[in-house]
């Protein structure tokens, strides 16, 4: 409690007051961030090491299937019945090694995120 | 008008959403415990394999035509069928979910210029966000809608029925045997009377109709001529009897594993019992030998609880008692079921003049953590100790299944960079 004097000279008593009692805060959640869409957004398991992105083995990549196709996407495509990560560059996929990707493809969905494991 | 979204071969295109390579393939989903086919890709009808038929019947066929088969994981297929109904609850809150795979829309609210354009501009959006391929049907009440879905599947996928020609060639088209709601013992009857389609049902006079159909069926005759009649939304959303069972993988004869397979289904119809808010008061325990067995016991047993509960202690071991009455030592089992009935809304329940009132706040608080703790770490995770965990011989076979994917960050999909 804190004694004060306000404008007209009288006094007052004011306490701190506790916010927590007026609104309830959730607490953070990471899907907040990276579900933009909870229909269309999958969560994949990055098998191998991506060192072109540094993105490590293990990662989870975070992929919106509602994504329209940017420059520079990347996106978990179909390639020869296996998923593969594939760049897009002027229209054209890439291998993330640089490669043209040789053959048909499907887009299953634009990666969003890349989430890794520091420590 | 009313939107019905059909999901098409809903569990096969779930498991081909990430085994892109079973596209055109023959693909069969199988009931809980691998016995039978619940589900077909189009390629496994065309085979002329029946639905519901048990594997060990068309095995020969399955193996010569390579059926790539699946046990049915209900966790990825749930989880599916949730984002579908999310989309289209964007589109409208006025929802029906009318099944894993099928939904209607109320579209009244709704200020669309070309039917047929919006539903393929809907079928087009689920495919491409959600991976799933379904077939839509309009019409002027819930029941032409279901019938236009069923036409439009042999029709690229989308049908309206908004004017009369249209509707009518399409009731043409419809034998009376396959109208909704019209039984097998109706029908014989009225192709005696020279109606064979659905068409030629609703020429005909109410008051000769009347001779063959009560009320729920001239409901379904108005619903055939476009006039509304069920009713629209989840007016029954809340369950009036939870029933959890499976079939055992093995015979079994133990006490010991009737009892932690009773006890586990208890569990999951209490917490089913919680998430829709409510509380029961009487239990029902079934307990069947095989039907091919010789000696064939098939029992049943009820319970009626002193208090309305939902608490899954007093369930189980209501249950159990129930399951020890039952049980006779001279036979092998294959089935328990336990079911919830009598169900009311929490607040609703009688206090028992019988039983002195136990600190139900701290029971539903109990509660409600082991449910919170077992959503978010995976069903199982807390359990009451007579449950047995760990390969017991009742668990039901799934040597078929694929990963969860969608729904353990252990089991996701799988790329390469």
């Amino acid at each position: 409690m804190s004694k004060g004097s306000g404008d007209g000279g009288v006094v007052f008593h004011a306490g701190f007051p506790n916010a927590a009692e007026d609104e309830k805060f959730g607490s953070l959640s990471l899907d907040s961030l990276v579900v933009q869409r909870r229909a269309s957004t999958f969560f994949w398991h990055l098998e191998n090491e991506v060192p072109e992105l540094l993105w490590p083995s293990g990662s989870i990549l975070v992929v919106d299937r509602s994504l329209q196709l940017a420059e520079g996407s990347v996106v978990v495509a179909v390639y020869a019945d296996e998923f593969v990560l594939t760049r897009f560059h002027n229209k054209k996929p890439y291998r993330l090694n640089g490669s043209l990707v040789d053959g048909e493809i499907t887009i299953w969905g634009v990666v969003t995120y890349c989430l890794q494991k520091v420590s | 008008m009313y939107a019905h979204i059909d999901c098409n071969n809903f569990f096969a295109s779930c498991e081909r959403l990430f085994r892109p390579e079973l596209e055109n393939k023959p693909v069969a989903i199988l009931s809980n415990n691998d016995g039978c086919i619940i589900s077909r890709s189009a390629e496994v009808k065309a085979l002329g394999i029946p639905m519901g038929i048990p594997l060990f019947k068309v095995q020969p066929i399955v193996r010569s035509e390579g059926v790539v088969l699946f046990s049915a994981n209900f966790e990825l297929y749930g989880d599916i069928s949730e984002r579908i109904v999310g989309l289209l609850q964007e589109i409208t809150p006025l929802i029906e979910v009318y099944s894993i795979d099928e939904c209607f829309l109320d579209l009244s609210e709704l200020h669309i210029t070309n039917l047929s354009i919006w539903a393929k501009n809907v079928q087009k959006q689920i495919q491409r966000e959600v991976g799933i391929p379904v077939s839509i049907g309009v019409g002027p009440t819930k029941t032409l809608a279901k019938i236009a879905t069923s036409y439009a599947k042999k029709h690229e996928g989308i049908a309206v029925l908004d004017t009369g020609e249209i509707r009518r060639q399409v009731l043409e088209g419809l034998a009376v045997d396959d109208v909704w709601g019209i039984g097998w013992r109706t029908a014989p009857k009225l192709r005696e009377r020279g109606i064979t389609n659905a068409w030629q049902l609703i020429s005909a006079s109410n008051s000769w109709l009347r001779q063959y159909f009560n009320i729920a069926g001239m409901r379904m005759v108005e619903e055939l001529r476009g006039v509304s009649c069920l009713q629209f939304g989840d007016k029954h959303e809340k369950r009036q009897s939870i029933m959890v069972s499976r079939a055992f993988g093995h015979k079994v004869r133990e006490f010991h594993q009737l009892e932690s397979a009773a006890a586990s289904f208890a569990t999951r119809a209490a917490a089913k019992l919680r998430k829709q808010g409510s509380v029961c008061s009487k239990i029902v325990v079934y307990l069947t030998t095989s039907r091919h067995d010789e000696q064939i016991r098939s029992v049943s047993k009820s319970a009626r609880l002193p208090e309305a509960t939902a608490d899954t202690g007093r369930i189980i071991s209501t249950a159990l008692t129930l399951l020890d009455e039952l049980y006779d030592p001279g036979f092998s089992y294959q089935k328990v079921m336990v079911t919830l009935l009598d169900i009311v809304d929490r607040q609703a329940w009688q206090l028992s003049l019988t039983e002195p009132a136990p600190n139900r706040t701290a029971h539903e608080q109990l509660m409600d953590s082991v449910d919170a703790l077992n959503s978010r770490y995976g069903a199982g995770t807390v359990w009451h100790a007579v449950e047995d965990k760990g390969g017991a011989r009742w668990q039901s076979k799934h040597a078929y299944r694929s990963q969860r994917y969608t729904t353990q960050l252990s089991e996701l999909p799988r790329v390469r960079g």
